[in-house]
């Protein structure tokens, strides 16, 4: 099986396609990124994460509907993939494997 | 959802951004990007307006060429990012395969940009004074103007009856707030039971905080100045006086008994502020304490500022103005006899304003403003010209590379492309360069123009600003060599036979361009230099060394003057003392004279000044006629001296004895004549003078002698301590505080000095690479000479004629531009130097001597080579 390796910034660009399900394109990544952040991020950036996912293959791209069109444009939507979707939960599962591994003696901060 | 738009108030996004887009983004996100960005760009204008709508568009297009090229992995990169690639490659080696010329140019272009970038945001900076306001196009500033009442110079004054800023927001709805304001420097303030002296005491009306925009750290702002004794202090003030912020109720006393209480805490005011409220009393609470009337239209001695309605049309409510004087001011005509006219100024305007007396803060000269610029546009021509020149006459040893890529289909367009390409690499090193430089730079030059400058680097406008200074610059130097290269045919370029130095035409034209701009320099440079010196060395009618002065402010000294002064002589290392009103360098007080027998409408304004005995012989003033005062014969109050322009202003046949009202209420008969000193800076007419006898102002003087001033001080500091004062103690040398008056001058004098030697460099630098070329073109015409029996001079002469005569046409066009200019400027002084034959003389002979010791220096190298070495290979 592949390796994964999934950036901190690169997860959440991809979780937040997720949630976005059929209307992920850059400008509604880039808002709900911020809102969740709390910060700005540059558009920049969150291309060359896109990019790197998309050559991983977590991501796939569809072009707009035909109705879509600003300027003579196409808009360019961004799904994620089944393996998107994996990469996701494998890294997630190993966090959680090594969170449940902190003492009992630590998790009780939580509560206090 | 997406967003429609409505395609008819779209507006269009920067075609730069889009150009950008297209041109150098991956093929992969070009769609997207395109797509999001003009989303994003839609929204901003509703929200921002376009102009920052625009510039976000453009940072963005950079974010992601940058990002995608550098981060992420350019797949598809476009044919143009290649060829840039291909472009900058080949630019990068031919710059460094060439590498003295390239540091020529570096040198040339780093100096250039580093002087303009500076002078540009310190002129910014200078020029954005109070355009912070959020109302700033619609305050205004009311002076008034005197009907014939000079002083200084000017009939113009900053300060205005006080009850004419409610008044005029009375009659007029245009306008809508409007505040009276008063300032005092030197203030005693006490908290609990520390003393502070502070220079930005102001005093105002609630109005304030509705026409000028602050910030507010405690309090609340539309209570600040309700109650009479209330007082808003500035953050930084309430951290002196009281280590915290939060001082709403506190009391602060103010001249030894006046109690304001704290209402509130405004943030400090931004440096580029004409005046900084560090302390603002409550007006009327202020004229109560201090027993003054407010509704007293015969006395200007307070400050008024107004906000218009918007949309106010500024002239026509000046052309209303008059109204008021006739319905209000039932005696327009005031107390002296004087006629005066109000004027509505434009706050934008005021900071510049160099003509109106008792200013509420001292204004920026914006002449020298104008002159530095003018002189950072010159510089930088110089530079972009060295470049020009530079790489059309190299353009000749590139014939054969250009020859070749036509034969193998290079269009114009695309050679053009590469040759800008080349220039804009070099240009942008520079601007890098620059910058580094810079950084280093600008704390230095803050502390000499003593201003706070700075640099934004977080800004993105700014970088914005290089970005285009870059793009013109590189256009401007770069398209002429380009299209010259550019249009070589290919035969011809290829069989070499491009005919070396034909285009030298144009490029002489530039020389001499260059040299006339270093010239006119350096002739300005010289007469601003000896105007300087004339006024350091000028015979002002009185001694400046070896004199120090006190200003004592403190109430109970002043009332036992006498005492310090003799306390004061008794120092050893003292020689004299004197208390005067006025220093003589500045004689402030202005009076209309008064005698028995004065004809009724006969106004003669006299500039005044309350001596003791003492000074006339401290400040080695010279008498003419008469006697100076003596403590033998003359009581205080009853002698005066008259100075010969007071005696001419008088048309008095025998002054001496005659008698004139003195501001004591008394009459006092002349005693002597004064040679007439300059008594204000020779910007201004030497003016009638009087001098009162009355041992008590607020002035000491005390010359000194020997060498040891330090000890004579420190017992000076002692003496004074002693008498318990609540200022401490402060002094100054007398030299120090009159040369503050030409403070401005001296500085654009070393600035100037600065310029003119960087503009020699950067001219010299392009003619040491022009005169590099030309020897390289004519090494074999040398050597052949050579051969034939040409001896060295001949060769040197042959190969420097040319730029001698460059250089003569350069001063000839620049001699009498410089002539004008500078014969403008010295007019600004009532007494100056006359522009003099020797100066043009001498600055010929250094520009000849300069640019000779250049060009010899390369051509000498080649009169001196072995010819053979020329000559052996063909």
């Amino acid at each position: 099986m592949k390796k994964i390796i999934l950036g901190a910034f690169e997860e959440m660009v991809l979780l937040t396609i997720g949630a976005l399900d059929t209307n992920a394109y850059g400008v509604t990544i880039k808002e709900s990124l911020e809102a969740q952040l709390k910060k700005r991020i540059s558009i920049g950036a969150l291309y060359a994460a896109l990019q790197r996912l998309e050559e991983k293959g977590w991501v796939d791209t569809r072009v707009g509907g035909i109705t879509e069109k600003q300027g003579g444009r196409r808009k360019q939507y961004f799904d994620i993939t089944k393996e998107g979707v994996f990469a996701l939960y494998k890294v997630r599962a190993m966090r959680n494997e090594l969170f449940d591994q902190l003492p009992e003696r630590k998790m009780q901060w939580l509560k206090g | 959802m997406a967003q429609r738009i409505n395609p008819e108030n779209r507006k269009n996004p920067p075609r730069l951004g889009e150009w950008l887009l297209e041109s150098f983004c991956s093929y992969d996100f070009l769609n997207t990007a395109l797509w999001d960005l003009e989303e994003i760009y839609q929204k901003n204008i509703r929200k921002k307006g376009k102009l920052r709508a625009d510039l976000i568009y453009i940072r963005q297009a950079f974010e992601v060429i940058y990002h995608l090229y550098l981060k992420g992995k350019s797949h598809h990169s476009s044919n143009r990012t290649a060829m840039l690639n291909n472009n900058l490659k080949i630019s990068l080696r031919s710059l460094l395969k060439n590498k003295s010329y390239t540091l020529l140019n570096l040198l040339g272009l780093v100096s250039g940009l580093v002087v303009f970038i500076l002078i540009t945001v310190y002129t910014t900076y200078e020029f954005s004074f109070d355009n912070y306001h959020e109302k700033g196009d619609r305050i205004v500033r009311i002076y008034k103007s005197d009907n014939g009442n000079f002083y200084q110079g000017t009939n113009k004054y900053a300060v205005v009856p006080a009850p004419l800023a409610p008044t005029l927001k009375e009659e007029f709805p245009q306008i809508e707030f409007a505040t009276r304001m008063s300032r005092d420097y030197n203030t005693v303030v006490e908290v609990n039971d520390q003393v502070f002296v502070e220079d930005n005491v102001f005093s105002a009306d609630q109005d304030v905080f509705d026409i000028f925009s602050f910030e507010y750290v405690s309090g609340n702002p539309d209570t600040y100045l309700s109650e009479l004794r209330s007082a808003v202090i500035s953050e930084s003030t309430s951290l002196k006086f009281f280590g915290r912020t939060d001082v709403v109720g506190e009391t602060i006393r103010c001249w030894e008994r006046y109690d304001f209480q704290v209402s509130g805490v405004i943030k400090d005011m931004p440096k580029n502020s004409h005046f900084v409220i560090d302390v603002l009393l409550n007006f009327e609470g202020l004229m109560i304490a201090r027993k003054r009337r407010t509704d007293n239209w015969n006395n200007s001695s307070h400050y008024a500022f107004v906000s218009l309605v918007e949309g106010t049309d500024l002239g026509q409510l000046q052309n209303r103005i008059p109204e008021i004087r006739a319905k209000y001011a039932d005696d327009p005509i005031d107390e002296d006899g004087q006629e005066s006219d109000y004027y509505l100024q434009p706050i934008s305007e005021m900071h510049f304003t160099k003509d109106v007396n008792f200013d509420i803060a001292p204004s920026a000269d914006a002449q020298s403003l104008y002159i530095y610029i003018g002189i950072a546009f010159m510089i930088l021509t110089i530079a972009g010209i060295n470049y020009v020149n530079l790489a059309t006459a190299r353009a000749l040893n590139r014939t054969k590379e250009i020859g070749i890529r036509k034969v193998i289909g290079a269009q114009k367009s695309t050679l053009i492309k590469q040759y800008l390409i080349e220039s804009a690499l070099l240009v942008y090193v520079s601007l890098a360069i620059s910058i580094v430089v810079l950084t280093g730079l600008l704390p230095a030059f803050s502390s000499f123009i003593d201003k706070q400058v700075t640099i934004d680097f977080q800004s993105f406008e700014f970088w914005l600003s290089i970005l285009f200074l870059g793009a013109a610059m590189t256009l401007l130097s770069g398209i002429y060599p380009a299209l010259m290269l550019a249009k070589f045919k290919p035969t011809l370029a290829l069989k070499g036979s491009v005919k070396a130095g034909g285009k030298s035409m144009f490029r002489n034209i530039l020389v001499i361009f260059q040299f006339t701009i270093s010239c006119a320099l350096i002739l300005g440079a010289s007469v601003l230099a000896n105007q300087l010196n004339y006024i350091q060395n000028m015979d002002s009618g009185y001694v400046r060394d070896q004199i120090v002065v006190l200003d004592i402010d403190d109430r109970e000294i002043r009332a036992e003057m006498k005492v310090l002064k003799e306390a004061i002589k008794t120092i050893p290392g003292v020689s004299m003392v004197s208390i005067s009103n006025s220093l003589p360098n500045n004689i402030s007080s202005n009076t209309n004279a008064t005698w028995p027998g004065r004809p009724e409408d006969l106004r003669i304004p006299l500039y005044t000044n309350v001596v003791d005995f003492d000074y006339v012989d401290l400040f080695e003033l010279e008498i003419v006629e008469g006697r100076n005062f003596d403590p033998e014969i003359d009581k205080q109050q009853k002698a005066l001296l008259l100075n010969e322009s007071a005696v001419k202003a008088l048309g008095w046949e025998e002054p001496i004895g005659r008698q004139m009202m003195t501001w004591f209420g008394d009459t006092a008969r002349v005693v002597g004549i004064l040679k007439d000193f300059h008594q204000h800076s020779v910007h201004l007419e030497i003016e009638p003078t009087q001098f009162f006898l009355r041992e008590q102002s607020g002035w000491v003087s005390v010359k000194l002698e020997g060498e040891n001033s330090d000890e004579v001080l420190a017992s000076l500091e002692a003496k004074y301590e002693e008498f318990d004062p609540l200022y401490p103690f402060t002094y100054y040398f007398f030299q120090d505080i009159f040369d503050r008056a030409y403070r401005s001058e001296m500085r654009t004098a070393e600035l100037a000095n600065w310029f003119t030697g960087l503009a020699i460099l950067i001219a010299c630098l392009g003619l040491y690479g022009l005169a590099a070329h030309k020897v390289q073109n004519r090494i074999k015409e040398v050597g052949v000479r050579k051969v034939l029996g040409a001896s060295v001079s001949r060769i040197l002469l042959l190969l420097s004629k040319d730029f001698a005569l460059l250089l003569l046409i350069a001063f000839a066009i620049a001699a009498p531009i410089a002539y004008f200019v500078m014969d403008g400027w010295l007019d600004g002084f009532a007494y100056h130097v006359e522009i003099n034959i020797m100066t043009f003389f001498l600055a010929l002979l250094a520009m000849l001597l300069v640019a000779g010791l250049t060009v010899g220096y390369r051509t000498y190298r080649a009169a001196v080579r072995n010819p053979v070495e020329a000559l052996r290979d063909e």
